[in-house]
């Protein structure tokens, strides 16, 4: 009995010493991989370009959002001024053009950019898997309600796949990999995103902007129309026509200035967008590639907040 | 090569050359007229918003032509080279070809 507790004690003492070893082994293959996958991992250059991207965006996306909420607000104000002018031909729907439905469908295209860049940034910083995951699943909701965007499922589930991987494991190069795809799959949506937002402000264009400079167009004649009616001593008539003029020219020059920055920063946004795509996928390239967006974003919200600061 | 304008912005143009000869038209009678077409003009371009028309077509490209001349007569009465009478009738003629191509 004794001989067998005896040689049970010397089986487990080198079942233990096995099991130590083991146990190194895996450390140190652990170590050699995660040292291997920490140089495979974004650079520091790339995770800054990333962030860059991501917060100019969200920026760009908050300017966008206000001035089609703002502009449909001018038109009301606009058609109001023309019902008290007295003109007939006032629609019923004081937005005019801009209707909630006209405004529901531009404001998906910007909440879609806004869920990218927000994914983009849940992705290259420390956040928890369950809010990526989370983020993935707003990003892919708010693409599919963009109109002209087809997301397929494919797409659709690999941004999901792929956000589940990077964020579940925390190593660097899951996280590279999981960026990678994003940006890849949803590359030819964004920018067809981005092509949506600059129609709308671009001044030659039968949309947004066509709506609104409807709407100043409406007051200017319905003031010139006015003042045929209103006579000279009449001070108030008067003050109501030139308050009409006035607005009229204000909201026109408004628009015109924050339109041309938006679609400048669109155009930016939209190269900026190509090089993140390259920049995934070259440790060489940097935020430098992301710069010329950066400065014309924050060139974008500079001018906003002048010109809409009331 | 330059971007060409949608046709409710070529639209919207012509309705800035009403409202400008609105301005500075005294006569309360054409005055009126003139208001008449800035709300027709408005109606019409409030159809094209949003709307893709092809512009390769000749109904487009005669529309356009049309709009053109109208700005034209238009601006001809602001310089007083031109009754204002006779510039509302062409403007009048461009907007119908407008009409019939958002129809």
């Amino acid at each position: 009995m004794c001989a067998s507790a005896m040689t049970f004690g010397r089986v487990w003492k080198v079942g233990v010493h096995m099991q130590r070893w083991k146990r190194s082994l895996e450390s140190i293959a652990g170590l050699v991989l995660a040292i291997a996958f920490l140089g495979c991992g974004l650079t520091v250059k790339q995770q800054a370009a990333i962030d860059l991207f991501s917060a100019a965006t969200l920026d760009f996306a908050t300017v966008g959002r206000s001035e089609f909420q703002q502009s449909r607000a001018d038109v009301t104000e606009m058609n109001t001024r023309r019902l008290e002018l007295g003109d007939d031909s006032v629609p019923d729907d004081l937005a005019g053009l801009l209707t909630i439905e006209r405004t529901m469908v531009r404001l998906a295209a910007l909440e879609a950019l806004q869920e990218y860049a927000q994914l983009l940034g849940a992705l290259v910083s420390t956040t928890p898997p369950g809010e990526v995951k989370a983020a993935s699943d707003s990003f892919v909701a708010s693409l599919r309600k963009v109109r002209g965007v087809s997301l397929n499922d494919t797409d659709a589930s690999t941004i999901g796949r792929v956000v589940v991987l990077g964020g579940t494991f925390l190593i660097e190069y899951k996280r590279k990999k999981a960026v990678q795809e994003v940006v890849e799959v949803a590359h030819p949506h964004i920018l067809t995103t981005i092509e949506l937002v600059k129609q709308d402000f671009d001044a030659d264009s039968d949309f947004w902007s066509a709506g609104y400079r409807q709407a100043t167009q409406d007051l200017r004649g319905a003031a010139a129309a006015a003042g045929a009616d209103v006579p000279a001593q009449d001070v108030t008539g008067q003050a109501l026509i030139k308050g009409a003029k006035v607005l009229a020219t204000e909201n026109s020059a408004r628009f015109t200035v924050v339109s041309a920055q938006i679609t400048q920063a669109a155009d930016r946004l939209r190269e900026a967008q190509q090089n993140l795509r390259f920049a995934v996928h070259s440790n060489e390239i940097g935020s430098q590639d992301i710069d010329e967006y950066v400065s014309s974003v924050n060139e974008l919200v500079a001018i906003y907040a002048l010109l809409r600061s009331r | 090569m330059a971007k060409k304008k949608g046709l409710g912005q070529q639209l919207l143009d012509t309705m800035e050359d009403v409202i400008e000869l609105m301005e500075r038209t005294t006569d309360p009678i054409r005055l009126k007229e003139l208001d008449a077409l800035r709300k027709k003009i408005s109606n019409e371009a409030g159809r094209l918003i949003d709307a893709q028309l092809d512009a390769s077509t000749a109904e487009y490209k005669e529309a356009t032509a049309g709009l053109k001349q109208a700005s034209a007569a238009i601006r001809d009465a602001i310089r007083g080279l031109e009754a204002v009478k006779k510039a509302i009738e062409v403007a009048a003629q461009a907007l119908d070809l407008v009409a019939e191509l958002a129809a």
